[in-house]
């Protein structure tokens, strides 16, 4: 059994020597739920991209599930659901929901890729998780920005991932579609012990249900239980000293910039 | 041998609109879904260019160099050209680079043309406005070679091809080789575009290549119809073009152009008045 779904360690990244990302080290325990937070430019989705193996540090080492994201690229992919902070979709290509969605659980077969009546019915089991099974026979270009993005988000759970990389994927999203998605990744998390990393600018969705919090502006700030981690001390080292923070019991925090009174 | 040498040449352009509409139906679906349908436009003007080169090296003496080899020559290395620049998969650098190409492609057929003798002149002009009524028995068993080749991987991989069509990140993420299918779509693109510039010449490649395949992209409902649809566009096209061509004494290609092109005017009228 795998003690961490996820080491980086020692991780720099730089883009034309801009530095976005300065000796990161974090560990991510296998069955975690782990939420990033810090503002825009921070490194959050670079993050992401290196544990996907899709920009190269100049320096550090990164493993999922103890393969070297770098070497064993094809097998840390399949490991892995991820759902992008923004997609470039072509207009040129018309697919249907059930056809994105599909994507996730084709993309592990061999070409072909001739889907099975299995694969289309767990299509539409991950459709229905994200409460869209009724647009299965629509054009995903036509859906609103938040449908697109849950149909994205049931394209990274039906391939079954051990780990999966969500970049602010409530962005957008109406309340109550937030609260029934961040419910779901709960039971996914505890029940099928998926390790879940997610970027969030907002936390409180997820913040009963996260185990830890990690403060990133280009390293790794702060990370502990979300208690110890939204505390307005901590949370003024990344943000800056307007940041207040209200908690009702240990359920719900929420965190706002400047307070008028 | 498949067919008989003596074949007329009915016979023998029938088989050549045919093998070109089974190309059509691959390639227009891949250049369409990528948003690089003129890469076929710069393929057939560097396969023109590569022919005249072709030409030229005959009358030099390589008598053994077919102008076809010339055609294949600078029609593929312009689409690799074209499919490094676009390796990010931004069809901006693609169409900046398809344009340089078509540019160079252009000026570089110029030149050779100047240093063609007269009498040869007519082997380029093929490739030029086509020469489908004169196809060889010879030539109809190479082109069907190409286009089932063309036809095998398109049918093996469009998934793939139309995946990155859609978004080349998400592709990678999902462990989808993304570099190895992008210049595979964009090689497969260039030989289909070769075989028909060799049938229906460069000027025509554009209206049968990818009229057929923008108006299935306009009726089809569903992806997997597109090359159907496509198919059927070419292949009636094709056929009642030649067939109208011999009945009014059109020149064949162009009648062949005008009602491919006319098929695609039509869907877009359908797919706005069924909305
Ligand atoms: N492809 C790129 N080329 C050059 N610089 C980049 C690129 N991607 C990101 N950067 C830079 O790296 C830094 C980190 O960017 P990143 O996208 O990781 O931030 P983020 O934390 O995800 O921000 P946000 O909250 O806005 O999504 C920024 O300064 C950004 O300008
Ligand atoms: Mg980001």
């Amino acid at each position: 059994m795998m003690k961490y779904a996820v080491e980086v360690e020692d991780l720099t990244v730089t883009y034309n020597n801009i530095v976005a990302l300065e000796d990161v080290n974090l560990r991510l325990y296998d069955g975690e739920f782990l939420a990033v937070m810090g503002p825009n430019g921070a490194g959050k989705t670079t993050l992401l991209r290196a544990i996907l193996g899709m920009v190269k540090p100049v320096k550090g080492k990164i493993k999922v599930y103890g393969y070297n994201v770098f070497i064993e690229e094809e097998k840390v992919k399949h490991l892995i659901g991820y759902v992008p902070q923004k997609v470039t979709l072509s207009k040129a290509v018309r697919l249907t929901v059930e056809e994105v969605v599909l994507m996730g659980v084709l993309a592990r077969k061999i070409p072909p890729r001739i889907p099975s009546e299995r694969d289309v019915s767990t299509a539409m089991e991950a459709l229905k998780i994200v409460g869209l099974e009724e647009l299965w026979d629509r054009d995903f270009l036509e859906l609103s920005g938040g449908q697109q993005r849950r149909v994205l988000i049931a394209r990274a759970l039906v391939s079954k991932p051990k780990l999966l990389l969500l970049d602010e994927p409530l962005t957008g999203i109406d309340v109550r579609s937030q609260a029934e998605i961040a419910a779901f990744l709960h039971e996914l998390n505890r029940k099928h012990r998926v390790s879940i990393l997610m970027v969030t600018h907002d936390i409180n969705p997820v913040a009963e249900y996260v185990d830890r919090v990690a403060l990133l502006f280009k390293k790794i700030h702060a990370i502990g239980k979300p208690e110890e981690v939204l505390r307005e001390d901590v949370l003024s080292k990344v943000y800056g000293g307007r940041i207040r923070v209200f908690s009702y019991g240990r359920v719900c925090f929420a965190i706002i910039g400047d307070v008028h009174r | 041998m498949i067919f008989p040498a003596e074949l007329s040449f009915i016979a023998r352009a029938l088989i050549g609109v045919v093998i070109a509409s089974f190309v059509s139906a691959a390639i227009g679906h891949i250049l369409t879904s990528r948003g690089i349908t003129f890469l076929s436009a710069e393929v057939a003007h560097a396969a023109l260019g590569g022919a005249a080169f072709g030409v030229l090296l005959q009358t030099l003496g390589f008598l053994w160099f077919d102008p076809l080899y010339g055609a294949f020559l600078f029609g593929v290395v312009s689409a690799l050209i074209t499919a490094y620049a676009g390796l990010r998969g931004s069809r901006e650098q693609m169409e900046a680079a398809i344009g340089v190409s078509l540019a160079m492609s252009m000026s570089l057929a110029v030149v050779f043309l100047g240093y063609i003798r007269s009498e040869d002149m007519p082997k380029v002009w093929g490739y030029l406005v086509g020469d489908i009524l004169l196809l060889t028995v010879d030539d109809l068993l190479f082109l069907g070679s190409m286009a089932i080749l063309v036809g095998f991987f398109y049918i093996l991989f469009r998934r793939e091809l139309i995946y990155i069509a859609f978004d080349m990140e998400s592709a990678e993420v999902l462990g989808i080789k993304v570099k190895f299918y992008h210049y595979l779509g964009i090689l497969l693109a260039a030989i289909g575009v070769i075989v028909t510039t060799k049938a229906l010449g460069a000027i025509l490649v554009y209206a049968f290549l990818i009229a057929p395949a923008a108006a299935a992209n306009e009726i089809a409902k569903r992806m997997y119809q597109i090359p159907l649809i496509t198919l059927a566009i070419a292949l009636s096209s094709g056929i009642a073009g030649l067939a109208l061509s011999f009945t009014v004494n059109m020149p064949a290609s162009g009648t062949i152009g005008i009602l491919a092109s006319t098929a695609y005017l039509v869907a877009i009228l359908y797919s706005r008045f069924r909305k």
